[in-house]
């Protein structure tokens, strides 16, 4: 093994403001070494201390760090030096991999660059028949090859006559289809070559799923000796309680761009077995960072990661960063308005990124109108804007924003979209009062979890108590599960009803017994032709586990309920572990949807997806809107402006450009989110700009696109730009790629161009006024785009209208080409 | 309000196209239909004109109204239109406050029913303002002084607006009375300050349907606008309402609710407190056995007055005593009793102990919703051990109830609480507990008769005897000399009556309320009222089989006891025509068609064609908007006296018998006049397999020819395929088929020679295809004696 010491620089002074400026998550010093030497540690870890290999064909790794200033690490499993003192005992190969050789004891000792640490290894029953076990190593080999996957044998059907349960789930239904169907030829004890499952795994005849192992690999090799040992399953299989995963989250030194993880499962029995040549490995990023069979993580630039580990019903997911040092990356000093930019900036410098300047006034009157209300400002209001010279204008805006009733309606609708209420559903006249109930909920800035207490424990009329109109729409106990977990905990759980879920440690276990708090919730009353239905709580009730049979308990993701009495009502208890602030989904996926609402990407990306597999893009920033979301009672008011009279809400759309060396920044706030304007925003504001409103059949002249109580709303423009229907329960319906029919709709819609030539609309009363010209197309400008034009504009535009016999004309031209601009249609 | 000319306008147009389209029109064509009273109140002492606007209102003779004779006078003003009938309505000083039903009388017979209101102030019309251009409607208010009552209406997408000045600190009641009428109004209620701020919104007052009735106190002086709309943006051009704002109590409830007639009762209102004046809550009935109304309660100073429903009943009423929230302190009821409560807070069980017979039978029966209260009740008994003998909620929306047959004598305990666990001093509930007695239930399917002189109309009832026998005698109450009904008394279990209400040509033409009384002959002590179920309301729902363009809703539900223990009867001249079905039953094979023969008369002179549409049974709409069942007929011209019409059955036709009514509508010096006769209908298979003889004997050993047959009903007449059931001993054809055509197909039978004597029952049964449709049939058996062999 070489081991080269590197020299280590000091860090600049700069650098150490910005360590300070960082927080816990350090920078890069511009003069750190390059990657791929790893650099001479301070200290080096080795884990596990100490190992115990049972058995002949027992074998295990070695996680090896060396650990730097500033808490980040390099990765010396593959290049320490590993001394074996009783090689009668272990062996161990260059890269850390230790084997039996003979029961005994002897001590490993692992050096690097002058640093070293000695563990002990025992090893036991060498001599003793050890054969496979099905539940723990076939199992987890047909997992590791991918054969039981969803894509491939696991899927419902199976592949191609074989099929397995979805990864191995149901290990005795595995075990009858590899040694009976077929007439036994997956499974060839007298010739275990022979057998159809090793022929197809290793491509020696013809494999639609292609190779799945090597001759060589320890997964092979398992499945290879249980044929062997004739198929044996054991009748009192052992089960494993938990998984580790050595040596954790890390931030890596930028001349470690790998790290090599070890699986260690905990069996009931107490023991501890590496499990990593069994576990399979998966990266949350795979443009950024790749992870091989054995644990072995490679980054290929600067990165932010999570390898979930999974071994048989055990997932662990282990965060790893990743800074290639640019040594002309300098970082920015920006100006911070409150924590989130302090966080959002921190991050920046952490990863190498660099935002965009500041949005002019205009862009960010737009947007926090936008983002806020849902609608354009008036000119008057954008004149007033624009006009002032207080520095303080922007908090003064925002305040005022918060008070306007369009921020309760468009808030409202937001929420309406994902609650599933339709007329198919709750009724006409169920929506509406559902509508109004959340309009008086946001204007009065009631605490949400108050809302979600209200609704997970709500029951009476569901006319006269909207709220129980989730138990309408969700009239399951596991539908109401579901939509809890993933309207409340922004978790989808919906895998878990048929089996573990693939990506997450969440069982079924966990689905049902978070369905079990619904399970006495009944409904009555839905006679007469009358559109109303009674929520009560039965006297009893039970949600029985899919696969076991059991009956679950009321269980919260590992909190239990206590026990009821007959007829009472446990969901209280939900509620109550629901809005408790350490509650570590609620507030959380809270913040990051109104994050997401905002900012147009959530920090957690799909909003409500939070698993540990799909991490947050900036976990402090994340816990900090939590914090201050529980601080206020969860009130959406504070955390709103809180976010938007931020700097890193106020930085412009253009893009700037980035260091070779750092992180992909979408996701990291660099610069605002274009993005296209929803249905309704785009009708509102063409309505806001035309100064003509909207016709919505069934509502009253002048009510806005954001006003509407319901998502299926017969309107064409609406349908085009995909107003949801609102029979999901995710922020999915909305299209966000443009289509031929908008642009259609954009450009031809009679009913927008019908506008354009109407007395009444606002260019019309202007012509009408005889408004001077410039006068009209400036206010055309702050109607539609809300800035004033510029000197080139206005010439243009004036250029226009006299070239034109009818100044008319030309200004319907302008107020048509404003319209179609990519600067009105888009949130920018 | 818009421009109610459009919608006239659209309607006739409707009817044009209607009428392109060839759609023959049903006889409710000629009834006049009442859209909308305007106003939808009227004022108690005072005459008040009311405008009737709906459509066929020509020819208005006169306005019925549910109240005895004379009570409140209607005086047509001027001839009305098809669209407008004017009335004055006088109603005397001492009428009751609350609600009651009206129709239009025309020379074609009377509309259907309406709610209104009377109420003790004049109401002031809704106005429509002239907005200026570019103001939104929602800026332009009427402006009122409390105490008002405003009378308007909510069209689709309508919203109305009121202002008024309100003084710092003054309590203002708002009541909206629109579902009530019977409409499908949904009224909201949104009160704005000045600046546009809402103050509160309020929606549904549980107790009043979809109405509401809540008061609010101004923290602050000012002007304030009060927006009525429909909580769905919903309206139509008769969806009335009245808004009523003043001083008034907001109470809902009343403890007890039950009261005795005769016999002063103070009632007390959970949701006011103590009554400075208790004497304000003071009511004695008088005038009404067992029944509703409605008590006005007015405190010192108040405005206005509130309605709040009582029943009147001479059972002893028991209320309860808190605390009563275990066994131990339970409060002592007598049974029978009418027990009373409020569950006061979410949590709450009330308990009573009852003393009860082993054996006996007891009917316990909750009241929340008519009284007001938003309660969910459930009961649960207790045994004197405590346990629990039984429970009872509602089944969907009705109201709690079960029969209890205790198992040994003793102490029970009737435990209340609220289903959905909530409480507040409007969860008001009265129970009434009482050992099951003798009595008679009997409803009509009729709520108005036009009845021409010299002729008959329908009056079907509905009988049901709960512990009684013997028979029953039915009465006649406040009907004019010369109207009777043709069946009078029935046997015991007799269910359905087709009774008719007869006219001779004495009666003095004008308009009736009649009531139906059923007596028990055992026990003349033991009567009932025949109940009736008006719809009021009715919405378009596109062009049905039989042209009908609208069908009657049925929402309505809780309308007043004035309004549904009534008969409206109006007697019209000399009917020019009449008819009757040749034979009262037509046997209609399925699949297949039947005639049914029509014979009409005519008065000398009259030539005019007679229309007919038949309704019931299933010619009417199933749940896929289809009828299985149509009958054909053709108009009754003066060259033809029997009119010969074709019965068709469609697929999925029920085999049952069904009674169906045919209108005979002709148009008489300008009128419209229908005459409707009932008939049944047994649609059965078109066959139905049976032997030629019934018995056939034969000796053991020996054989004998048998001819069967499929017996079909003209005119299938296809090939059916027998099957003969197989009996050990003799030797038979397990199927044989008789042709198109055939009659029947000889079949041999040989008994085993060793089968002993005796009688043998073959089964027969039969499979055919009936145009596009298999069908099959059992039929008769064929009994086989078998004599010994010879």
């Amino acid at each position: 093994m070489m081991e080269k010491t590197v020299k280590r620089g000091w860090p600049t002074l700069g650098g150490l403001v910005l360590l300070v400026l960082g927080g816990m998550t350090p920078g890069v010093a511009a003069d750190e070494p390059a990657a791929g030497k790893p650099a001479v540690p301070k200290s080096i870890e080795v884990r596990p201390a100490e190992v115990d290999l049972v058995g002949r064909r027992e074998v295990a790794r070695l996680s090896v760090l060396g650990r730097q200033d500033g808490g980040r690490v390099t990765d010396l499993s593959r290049v320490a030096k590993y001394t074996v003192e009783n090689p009668g005992v272990v062996a161990v190969t260059a890269d850390g991999r230790l084997s039996a050789v003979a029961d005994g004891q002897s001590r490993v000792t692992v050096a690097f660059g002058g640093r070293s640490q000695t563990i002990t290894v025992r090893v036991k029953d060498f001599g003793v028949a050890n054969p496979v076990d099905f539940h723990t190593e076939v199992i987890a080999a047909l997992s590791r090859g991918g054969c039981n996957q969803g894509a491939c044998h696991g899927s419902p059907q199976g592949k191609n006559g074989f099929r397995l349960s979805l990864r191995g789930y149901k290990p005795d239904l595995d075990r009858m289809t590899l040694t009976r169907e077929i007439f036994g030829r997956r499974t060839s004890p007298q010739n275990p070559d022979a057998s159809l499952i090793l022929a197809k795994a290793a491509n020696r005849v013809p494999h639609v799923g292609g190779r799945r192992f090597r001759g060589t690999e320890p997964a092979y090799g398992v499945l290879r000796q249980w044929i062997f040992e004739g198929t044996r399953v054991s009748e009192s299989p052992e089960g494993v309680v938990k998984m580790e995963v050595l040596p954790g989250q890390q931030t890596l030194h930028t001349t470690s761009p790998q790290q090599q993880l070890v699986a260690r499962a905990h069996f009931a029995d107490g023991s501890i077995r590496d499990v990593t040549h069994l576990a399979v490995f998966t990266t949350s990023d795979i443009d950024a960072s790749s992870v091989s069979d054995d644990g072995l993580v490679k980054f290929h630039g600067t990165a932010e990661v999570a390898v979930l580990v999974r071994y048989l019903k055990q997932m662990v997911s282990v965060r790893l960063a990743y800074v290639r040092a640019d040594p002309k990356f300098v970082a920015e000093k920006r100006a911070e308005e409150n924590a989130i930019d302090r966080l959002v900036f921190a991050k920046h410098r952490q990863l190498q990124l660099k935002a965009s300047p500041t949005a002019s006034d205009g862009t960010y009157l737009r947007r926090v109108y936008l983002d806020l209300l849902g609608v354009l400002p008036s000119p008057e209001e954008a004149r007033s804007y624009l006009d002032s010279k207080d520095p303080s204008k922007h908090l003064a805006l925002v305040d005022g924003l918060l008070k306007r009733p369009e921020f309760a309606e468009f808030w409202a609708m937001k929420w309406l979209d994902v609650m599933r209420g339709n007329r198919e559903s709750i009724t006409e006249r169920g929506v509406h009062k559902l509508h109004r109930y959340l309009v008086r909920h946001f204007a009065e800035d009631r605490s949400f979890g108050t809302l979600a207490r209200q609704i997970l424990t709500s029951r009476g009329n569901t006319i006269e108590n909207p709220t129980a109109s989730f138990f309408r729409i969700a009239r399951t106990p596991e539908d109401a599960a579901e939509s809890t977990a993933q309207l409340f905990l922004g978790v989808r759980i919906q895998c878990a009803k048929c089996h573990n879920h693939p990506y997450e440690a969440i069982t079924q276990d966990d689905y049902y017994g978070l369905a079990a708090y619904f399970a006495r919730v009944k409904l009555k009353g839905r006679v007469f032709g009358l559109d109303r239905e009674i929520v009560y709580v039965g006297r009893e009730g039970e949600v029985k586990h899919a696969e076991s049979g059991a009956v679950m308990k009321p269980t919260a993701f590992g909190k239990v309920a206590r026990d009821v009495a007959v007829g009472q009502d446990v969901r209280p208890q939900l509620a109550d572990w629901l809005v408790r602030g350490e509650n570590r989904w609620f507030a959380r996926s809270t913040v990051n949807r109104i994050w997401a609402h905002i900012l147009g990407l959530g920090i957690v990306e799909p909003v409500d997806d939070f698993r540990k597999s799909n991490p947050p893009s900036n976990a402090e920033l994340l816990n900090e809107l939590a914090r201050q979301f529980v601080g206020v009672d969860y009130r959406f008011k504070p955390v709103i402006r809180s976010i938007v009279t931020s700097q890193a809400y106020r930085l412009g759309a253009r893009p700037v450009v980035q260091s070779p060396h750092s992180a992909a920044p979408v996701r990291y706030v660099t610069s605002a989110v274009v993005k296209m304007l929803a249905a309704e925003q785009i009708l509102d504001a063409i309505s806001q700009a035309t100064g003509v409103p909207e016709k919505y059949k069934g509502y009253p002249l002048g009510t806005r696109a954001t006003q509407l109580a319901e998502g299926a709303v017969d309107h064409n423009f609406l349908k085009a730009f995909t107003k949801p229907v609102r029979d999901v329960r995710c922020d999915c319906a909305r299209e966000t790629d443009p289509t031929l029919n908008q642009i259609v709709h954009l450009i031809n819609n009679a009913g927008i161009l019908d506008r354009f030539d109407a007395d009444s609309s606002r260019l019309g009363r202007m012509l009408s006024a005889k408004t001077p010209t410039a006068e009209i197309v400036e206010i055309l400008y702050l109607a539609t785009i809300s800035r004033r034009p510029s000197a080139a504009e206005r010439k243009l535009a004036l250029g226009h209208v006299a070239s034109l016999p009818d100044r008319a004309e030309g200004l319907r031209d302008i107020q048509h080409a404003l319209i179609n601009s990519n600067e009105f249609l888009l949130r920018h | 309000m818009r421009n109610r000319i459009s919608r006239c306008l659209a309607s006739l147009a409707s009817c044009f196209l209607l009428g392109l389209l060839g759609v023959q029109p049903s006889p409710c064509f000629g009834q006049a239909f009442v859209q909308r009273v305007e106003p939808a109140a009227v004022t108690r002492g005072e005459e008040t004109r009311v405008i009737l606007h709906g459509s066929r209102l020509e020819l208005a003779t006169a306005l019925w109204i549910s109240v005895p004779e004379g009570r409140m006078k209607a005086t047509r003003v001027g001839e009305s239109t098809s669209e407008r009938a004017v009335f004055d309505i006088k109603v005397p000083a001492g009428m009751p406050l609350g609600f009651y039903g009206l129709r239009l009388a025309t020379e074609s017979g009377l509309s259907n029913a309406h709610i209104f209101l009377v109420d003790e102030i004049a109401t002031v019309p809704e106005e429509e303002l002239a907005v200026p251009t570019g103001v939104s409607p929602m800026q332009a208010p009427q402006v009122v002084e409390l105490p008002v009552a405003i009378a308007g209406s909510i069209l689709e997408e309508d919203v109305d607006l009121f202002a008024f000045d309100a003084q710092v600190g003054q309590e203002v009641t708002f009541e909206v009375v629109g579902s009530r009428l019977g409409k499908g109004l949904d009224p909201l209620v949104t009160i704005r300050d000045a600046g546009g701020q809402v103050i509160l919104q309020r929606d549904n007052d549980v107790g009043l349907f979809y109405d509401l009735r809540f008061a609010h106190k101004f923290a602050d002086a000012g002007r304030y606008t009060v927006e009525v709309r429909d909580s769905r943006f919903r309206g139509s051009d008769h969806w009335g309402y009245v808004l009523r704002m003043g001083r008034f109590p907001q109470a809902r409830v009343a403890v007890p609710a039950t009261v005795p007639a005769g016999k002063a009762t103070t009632l007390t209102f959970p949701q006011l407190g103590a009554l400075a004046s208790p004497e304000a809550g003071r009511v004695t009935p008088s005038g009404v056995i067992d029944g509703r109304m409605l008590f006005a309660l007015k405190r010192p100073g108040d405005d206005l007055s509130a309605w709040l429903p009582l029943r009147i009943s001479p059972i002893e009423t028991v209320i309860e005593v808190e605390p009563n929230d275990v066994v131990k302190q339970a409060s002592a009821a007598k049974i029978p009793g009418a027990l009373h409560g409020v569950i006061g807070k979410p949590g709450d069980m009330d308990h009573f102990r009852v003393s009860l017979k082993k054996g006996q039978l007891y009917q316990v029966q909750v009241e929340t919703h008519t009284i007001g209260s938003p309660a969910d009740i459930e009961l649960i008994l207790l045994d004197p051990a405590g346990k629990e003998v039984t429970r009872a909620d509602d089944s969907g929306l009705e109201e709690a109830r079960m029969n209890i047959t205790p198992p040994a004598d003793g102490e029970y305990t009737l435990v209340v609480r609220e289903l959905v666990n909530w409480g507040g001093p409007e969860f008001a509930y009265a129970i009434r507990f009482a050992p099951r007695t003798p009595g008679l239930t009997l409803s009509s399917g009729i709520t108005r008769v036009a009845l021409p002189l010299g002729t008959r109309q329908p009056l079907p009832l509905s009988l049901n005897q709960v512990a009684l026998s013997g028979d029953v005698a039915f009465r006649l109450k406040g009907a004019p000399k010369g109207i009777t009904m043709k069946i009078n008394e029935v046997k015991q279990g007799t269910r359905e009556i087709d009774n008719y209400l007869l006219c001779d040509s004495s009666t003095e033409p004008g308009v009736y309320t009649i009531q139906i009384e059923a007596v028990s002959k055992a026990n003349s002590k033991i009567t009932t009222l025949a109940s009736t179920r008006p719809l009021i309301d009715r919405r378009p729902t596109g062009r049905g089989p039989h042209g009908e363009p609208f069908e009657l809703r049925e929402d309505q539900r809780r309308l007043p006891p004035t309004l549904t223990e009534r008969i409206a009867v109006v007697v019209l001249p000399t009917s020019p025509f009449d008819f009757e079905l040749v034979s009262p039953l037509v046997t209609l094979p399925r699949y297949q068609t039947a005639k049914v023969d029509v014979k009409t008369t005519r008065i000398a002179g009259f030539e005019s064609p007679i229309r007919f549409v038949a309704r019931g049974g299933e010619l009417d709409q199933n749940n896929l908007r289809k009828p299985r069942v149509r009958l054909h007929i053709g108009e009754a011209t003066a060259d033809n006296s029997t009119t010969t019409g074709t019965l068709e059955s469609y697929v999925n036709t029920l085999t049952h018998r069904q009674r169906v009514v045919l209108t005979g509508t002709t148009v008489y010096r300008g009128r419209e006049l229908s005459l409707t006769r009932t008939f049944e209908i047994d649609i059965v298979v078109a066959f139905r397999p049976g032997p030629a003889r019934k018995k056939v004997t034969v000796a053991a050993g020996s054989s004998v020819r048998v001819a069967v047959r499929p017996n079909r009903l003209a005119p299938f007449d296809g090939p059916v395929m027998l099957s003969l059931g197989q009996v050990k001993g003799l030797e038979l054809p397990g199927t044989v088929v008789v042709p198109a055509g055939a009659k029947e197909v000889e079949v041999e039978v040989k008994a085993a020679a060793d089968l002993k004597p005796g009688t043998y029952k073959v089964s027969l049964s039969g499979i055919a295809r009936v145009e596009r449709f298999q069908e099959s049939a059992g039929g008769e058996a064929l009994e086989v004696e078998v004599t010994a062999a010879k």
